[in-house]
C-alpha cells in the first residue's frame, strides 16, 4: 500500500525485494553476512534479557566494538598471522563488553534504568566512532573520512569463492551455541535464568542478583561488538560514519520475534538479513528507498505482539488467551 | 552581554519543544502508561507539520494539522497498548523505527525533491518581546498543568489511574477512558512540540532530526520527579546543554564538534546516574492493566 503511494508496483518490488535476498548464490550470501550480525546483535538483546534487563543498546555497542577491532586491525601488524584476526576479534568483543559493562555498572551500582542509560550510550557510540573517522583514524589519502584499511591478516577469510560470505558466520553461530549450552545446561545460566523469572526467589536463594546482571550486561555488549568486528574485518574492511544503519535494533527485533529461542534466532535474522538486502537491492532497481522495509519490518513487528497471528486457525490453539495473561501478569 | 544574551535565547528555544513533549509524556505517565514512543510520535509531528506548512505556507495551520493528527496517532497507541496488553517498552521502540521508516520513506520518495528547492519553511511571524507565542504557552503550561493535575476532577482520574487502576475500577469508573484521555491529551502536548521545533527551531525537516530528543524528555519527566515544576527545571538543565552544544560547534576548533554533540545525551546518563533512586513514578507504570471479572 505504501509503495502504490509512491509510484511503483507494490508486487513488482516486493518480487525484487524476494529475488534480492534469496535467489541466486551472491545474494543469499549478502544475506546470510549481514544476518550473522544481526543474530549477534540479536543475542546481545537475549542474552541481557533472560536476567531480566532490556538492553537496547546493541548498535552502540556494536559501534565501539567495530571501532576497537578495526584499530587492531589497523595498527596490530606486529602479530602473527591468525592470531591478528583472533586479537582483532577479540578487541571487538571486549570493545562491546565495555561499552555494555558501563550500562551494567550504572545499573548495578546506581539502578540507573538500563533502558535509557543503553540508548544514550548509542548517539554517544556513534559519535566517538565518528570523532575517530574524523582525525585520529583518518586515511589521509582519502577525501571521505575512513579510517585505515584493515590489514590483510586481520580480514575474516571468505568461505565461498566469488561472494564476499566469510567466516563470521561461523562466530556468529558459535556464539548462538553458547548462548543456547549457556542457559540450558551450565549452572550460572541457571542462575541467570531464575533471576530474570523471578528477582525476589533468587535474592531469597542467595543469589548475587545485582552481580549477575552487570556480567550479563557485559556479555551481551560482547556480543553486539563482535557483531561491529564481523561488519569491520568481513565487509568493510576500513571503520566509517553510520556503517551500521540499524543492525543494533533489527537485531533486536528479531531476537523479540523468536521469543529469544535460539533456533527461532537464525530463522528471524536471516528473514530480516534478506529484507535488508532485498531492501538494497529494491533501491537499486526501483525507484522505491530502502527505508521501505524498516516501515515493513516494524509493521510486522507490531503485529506479532499483537499476536494477530494466534487468532488465525494455524496457530491459534498454542496461546490461549488464559496462559497469556499469566504470562504477562507476571 | 550580548553573548550571554544571545546564549539565553539559545536556551529558551532549544528547550520549548522537549518541553512540550515532556510535558505531554508527564500526562501519559501519571496515567500509568509507559511513554517510549514520544521520540516517533515528535518526529511523526515534525514531519506533518513540515508538510502542511509548506503546502499552505502558514506555520499556525501547520502546527494545528499536526498537532492534532499527534493526538490521534496517541489514541490509537494507547489503543494498541490497551486492547493487546503489549509489552510497552518494545511496542514504543517498534512504534519509533515506524515513524522513522515512514517518514524517512515519504520524504525521500515525495517531498525531498520539491522541498529542496525552498527548504525554509514558514515560521511564527508574530514575536512580541522576541518570541513566538508557543514559546509563552510552553512556559504557561506548566503552572497550568500542575494546576489541572492536581486540582481538577480529570487531573484527579488521571492520577489515580497511574496510581491504582484497581480502585478506580472499583469506584465505577473506567481504567480505559482514563487512558484514552490522558494518551489523547499528552499526544497533543508532543504534537505541539514536534511542530514548534521543525518550524521554530531547525527551520527545515530532517530525516530523524529528533535524534533522541523524545527519549530525553522522557528521562526529564522522571530526573523531575513526575511534577510539571521538577520537569520544566530537569528539561531547562537539558536544553541549556543543547545550546551549549550548538554553541560549541559554532566556536569551531576547540573539541572536536562530536564531543560537543555527545553533551545532551552525556547529561541524560549523568542525570539517571546520579537521580536513579526515584520513589515518586506512578505505581502501575509500565504494567499492561486487565479488567476484573
Amino acid at each position: 500500500m505504501l509503495i502504490e503511494l509512491t509510484g511503483e508496483s507494490a508486487l513488482d518490488t516486493y518480487k525484487v525485494l524476494f529475488e534480492g535476498a534469496f535467489i541466486g548464490k551472491n545474494n543469499l550470501s549478502e544475506t546470510l553476512i549481514k544476518s550473522s550480525i544481526l543474530l549477534l546483535t540479536g543475542l546481545s538483546y537475549a542474552f541481557v534479557a533472560k536476567v531480566g534487563l532490556i538492553n537496547i543498546g546493541a548498535e552502540g555497542q556494536l559501534y565501539i566494538g567495530a571501532a576497537c577491532s578495526a584499530a587492531v586491525g589497523i595498527y596490530g601488524t606486529f602479530l602473527p598471522g591468525a592470531l591478528h584476526l583472533i586479537a582483532a576479534l577479540l578487541a571487538g568483543f571486549v570493545g562491546g563488553m565495555i561499552w555494555g559493562g558501563i550500562v551494567g555498572f550504572f545499573k548495578e551500582r546506581f539502578g540507573a534504568n538500563e533502558i535509557i542509560t543503553s540508548l544514550m550510550m548509542n548517539y554517544i557510540a556513534i559519535l566517538v566512532v565518528s570523532y575517530l573517522v574524523h582525525e585520529p583514524m583518518k586515511d589521509m589519502s582519502q577525501t571521505y573520512p575512513y579510517s585505515y584499511r584493515v590489514a590483510t591478516s586481520a580480514q575474516l577469510p571468505r568461505i565461498l569463492t566469488g561472494t564476499r560470505l566469510h567466516a563470521g558466520l561461523f562466530v556468529a553461530l558459535l556464539c548462538l551455541f553458547f548462548y543456547w549450552i549457556y542457559y540450558r545446561y551450565t549452572s550460572s545460566g541457571y542462575r541467570m535464568r531464575v533471576i530474570g523469572q523471578n528477582r525476589l526467589n533468587a535474592e531469597y536463594a542467595g543469589y548475587n542478583v545485582r552481580k549477575n546482571m552487570f556480567a550479563a550486561m557485559a556479555i551481551g555488549g560482547g556480543f553486539a561488538g563482535l557483531g561491529g568486528a564481523l561488519e569491520i574485518l568481513g565487509v568493510q574492511f576500513r571503520l566509517f560514519d553510520n556503517f551500521s544503519s540499524g543492525y543494533g535494533f533489527d537485531g533486536i527485533f528479531a531476537a523479540i520475534l523468536a521469543n529469544l529461542h535460539p533456533l527461532g534466532m537464525i530463522l528471524t535474522s536471516v528473514v530480516f538479513g534478506g529484507l535488508r538486502n532485498g531492501g538494497l537491492m529494491i533501491q537499486v532497481k526501483t525507484n522505491v528507498s530502502s527505508t521501505l522495509t524498516s516501515v515493513v519490518q516494524s509493521l510486522v513487528i507490531i503485529l506479532v505482539l499483537m499476536r494477530i497471528f494466534d487468532r488465525l486457525p494455524i496457530w491459534g490453539k498454542k496461546h490461549s488467551n488464559q496462559s497469556l495473561r499469566k504470562r504477562s501478569s507476571d | 552581554m550580548d553573548l550571554v544574551l544571545s546564549f539565553l535565547t539559545s536556551v529558551i528555544r532549544q528547550t520549548v519543544p522537549i518541553l512540550y513533549v515532556a510535558l505531554g509524556v508527564l500526562v501519559i505517565q501519571t496515567s500509568g502508561i509507559l511513554e517510549m514512543a514520544s521520540e516517533g510520535k515528535m518526529l511523526l509531528s515534525c514531519f506533518i507539520t513540515a508538510i502542511v506548512a509548506f503546502y499552505t505556507g502558514s506555520a499556525w495551520i501547520g502546527l494545528i494539522v499536526g498537532t492534532l493528527a499527534t493526538g490521534i496517532i496517541g489514541v490509537i497507541y494507547i489503543w494498541l497498548i490497551q486492547e493487546f496488553h503489549l509489552n510497552q517498552i518494545i511496542v514504543g521502540l517498534s512504534f519509533n523505527t515506524l515513524a522513522l521508516g515512514i517518514t524517512s520513506l515519504l520524504f525521500r520518495q515525495k517531498y525531498a525533491a520539491v522541498m529542496e528547492m525552498n527548504p525554509i519553511l514558514p515560521t511564527f511571524e508574530f514575536r512580541p518581546a522576541g518570541f513566538s507565542i508557543p514559546v509563552y504557552v510552553a512556559f504557561l503550561m506548566v503552572p497550568l498543568l500542575s494546576l489541572f493535575l492536581k486540582r481538577t476532577t480529570p487531573g484527579l482520574k488521571i492520577r489515580s489511574v497511574g496510581e491504582n487502576p484497581r480502585a478506580v475500577e472499583s469506584i465505577g469508573l473506567s481504567v480505559k477512558r482514563v487512558r484514552y484521555m490522558s494518551g489523547f491529551l499528552g499526544s497533543l502536548l508532543i504534537g505541539i512540540g514536534g511542530a514548534f521545533f521543525v518550524l521554530g527551531v531547525s527551520g527545515i525537516f530532517a530525516e530523524n532530526m529528533t535524534s533522541g530528543r523524545g527519549y530525553i524528555a522522557m528521562t526529564a519527566v522522571s530526573f523531575g520527579k513526575f511534577t510539571p515544576i521538577g520537569t520544566l527545571a530537569s528539561v531547562v538543565l537539558f536544553g541549556t546543554g543543547d545550546a551549549l552544544q550548538y554553541r560549541l560547534q559554532a566556536a569551531g576548533n576547540i573539541i572536536p564538534h562530536q564531543f560537543a554533540q555527545m553533551v545532551p545525551y552525556l547529561m541524560t546518563v549523568i542525570a539517571l546516574v546520579v537521580f536513579a533512586k526515584n520513589p515518586n513514578s506512578p505505581s502501575s507504570l509500565g504494567k499492561p492493566y486487565y479488567k476484573s471479572r
